[in-house]
């Protein structure tokens, strides 16, 4: 627990002499005029919770893709990677603890939506189940750190993480339902849907913000926290045989 | 013995993918070499020569494709958590820092990966910061270091586990003379508190000054082991003359080559024969400050290795 702590520490550290980390903050605004102006010039006050929504989860994802999952990458391009392979302490969790420090600001454009909502359009979405809404959206959290652990062990094998890191982006918001509801995507790719814990996050957040009641809240958040406890040990797994990997062959790159 | 290494034999495959299936390149080639405790040992050979592969080795970062390293006692493969604890690593230049942290977040940080609790940690990196001369720059941020001072945040990193065994990979890389000086100065330190000290270097001067004996190594074979000075009169395939001069002897038969450095002569000659007569010669024409000297460990290095120049 420790060395989980200490990477939690040393990351806001970073991000505190980093400031321009956290560009993806500065992306949120125009993501909530887009959403908030296409939904107001429709007059479908029905859609509000998606519209903040959409900005919410898009940022959560870009803390993930943006920061997170570039945690491991820079551990290789500065050699500390190695430094740590050679230290008598368990590096994973370290660097799951830097992983979770970030995914913890990943929370920050959810306060931000909400503010410009109002600032820009004088509009705050009602949500009729709290409880419910900040369960789901720490399950999220929860699931976004196993979620980023997985890629950024994946992005340690490739000299071109970048390109795949921005590959992930309009693919995921489309398939997570995030941007719109997965019911309204073709039949065929509503199944791939599932196994994004963001589909479940964005489906439970939405109905925790609706007046009705929301049904089969439990298993709903069990399978967002069971998509991130499977990402968090596959993440792991692959981590350690990736290290592995390196001591054999002297290399981590996969190509 | 700190380090005891048999027949070590390390090879990389290139090409792609999770299992590479291309060509074999042999780094180490059966390597043998016993480092004595509390002994500054220096890794010399050009560069690709097998000192870093060597040193991942010893630091448990690599693993030997075939033969045995003992770290410490404990075998690299099988008793790797027990060497780690034991041993501090620092590399040289920009490696292995983070330039955002300060030099002081730097310790903490590594301070927790080798298991130390918080306040004994906060203890360790003052004491550090101290020896290192860092306290008044304790608070800044490493990337607004001089290489020197960089130097010093790497070597603190390196003690913070207080190891037995000190692994340097090309220290004095980009240092000015005198933050090379100071490093020399506290390897000596280090060796006086009981550390064993194992270094890689291309500074022949620097591995002549600070190292009880030295290893040349080339196409990962190790060609000599032996003290600075003991290595040169065991080479002794050539004898060296000095002067203050600018006068020609490369007419003089046993003269193999001549060099100038800062109005100084110095002639490689073949054998003792060669040498009287490069001396008779300077001496029948007037010079009077003449010496027949030993080889430096630069030249043992050249005639050893030879002048590869840039070839790795």
């Amino acid at each position: 627990m420790r060395l989980f702590l200490s990477g939690v520490r040393t990351q806001f550290w970073l991000i505190r002499r980093q400031p321009d980390e956290l560009l993806t903050l500065c992306t949120i605004p125009f993501t909530v005029v887009m959403m908030l102006s296409i939904v107001m010039h429709a007059a479908r006050p029905d859609l509000v919770a998606n519209a903040f929504l959409a900005p919410t989860l898009i940022g959560l994802w870009g803390f993930a893709t943006g920061l997170a999952t570039t945690v491991l990458v820079g551990e290789r391009w500065t050699s500390t990677l190695e430094l740590g392979m050679a230290a008598p302490g368990a590096v994973h969790s370290v660097y799951l603890g830097r992983i979770s420090a970030v995914m913890v600001l990943g929370v920050v454009p959810l306060g931000e939506t909400w503010l410009l909502g109002r600032l820009l359009f004088g509009v705050t979405p009602a949500v009729h189940h709290p409880w419910v809404f900040w369960a789901a959206m720490a399950a999220s959290v929860f699931a976004m750190i196993g979620t980023s652990l997985l890629l950024a062990a994946s992005m340690l094998l490739s000299r071109n993480s970048n390109n795949y890191l921005n590959f992930l982006s309009f693919p995921i918001y489309l398939l997570s339902g995030v941007m719109v509801p997965v019911q309204y995507l073709p039949e065929f790719l509503q199944p791939l849907s599932h196994v994004i814990f963001l589909s479940w996050s964005a489906e439970l957040m939405r109905d925790a913000m609706a007046v009705g009641p929301v049904a089969g809240t439990g298993w709903r958040l069990l399978a967002i926290t069971g998509l991130g406890v499977a990402a968090l040990v596959g993440g792991r797994v692959l981590l350690a045989a990736t290290l592995r990997r390196a001591r054999e062959l002297g290399v981590v790159t996969y190509a | 013995m700190s380090v005891r290494v048999q027949n070590l034999t390390r090879t990389f495959r290139k090409g792609k993918g999770w299992r590479p299936k291309g060509d074999e390149v042999t780094a180490l080639d059966g390597l043998t070499l016993d480092v004595p405790d509390n002994e500054v040992h220096g890794l010399l050979g050009p560069n690709g020569a097998g000192k870093t592969t060597l040193c991942k080795i010893l630091s448990t970062i690599l693993l030997p494709t075939s033969g045995t390293a003992e770290v410490l006692g404990h075998d690299v493969v099988t008793g790797a958590a027990e060497i780690r604890s034991r041993i501090g690593i620092v590399f040289g230049g920009e490696r292995g820092l983070y330039g955002k942290l300060t030099a002081r977040q730097t310790l903490r940080y590594w301070a927790a990966l080798y298991k130390i609790s918080d306040a004994p940690a906060k203890a360790r990196t003052g004491e550090l910061l101290s020896r290192l001369g860092l306290t008044d720059k304790a608070d800044d941020l490493v990337e607004t270091f001089s290489r020197g001072m960089k130097q010093r945040v790497h070597l603190a990193r390196g003690l913070i586990g207080d190891p037995r065994l000190i692994l340097f990979d090309e220290p004095t890389t980009g240092m000015d003379p005198v933050a090379a000086r100071d490093f020399r100065k506290l390897i000596g330190e280090l060796r006086d508190e009981g550390r064993t000290i194992l270094i890689t270097t291309h500074d022949m001067d620097e591995a002549e000054e600070v190292c009880d004996r030295v290893t040349l190594i080339d196409r990962g074979r190790v060609l000599a082991t032996e003290s600075p000075r003991g290595l040169a009169e065991v080479s002794g395939l050539h004898r060296w003359v000095e002067a203050e001069t600018s006068l020609d002897v490369t007419g003089i038969p046993g003269v193999v080559d001549t060099e100038t450095r800062n109005g100084l002569l110095r002639v490689k000659t073949t054998d003792d024969r060669a040498a009287r007569a490069v001396l008779a010669f300077l001496l029948d024409n007037g010079v009077r400050s003449v010496h027949a000297v030993p080889p430096r460990l630069e030249d043992v290095y050249l005639d050893l290795i030879g002048r590869r120049g840039m070839e790795v």
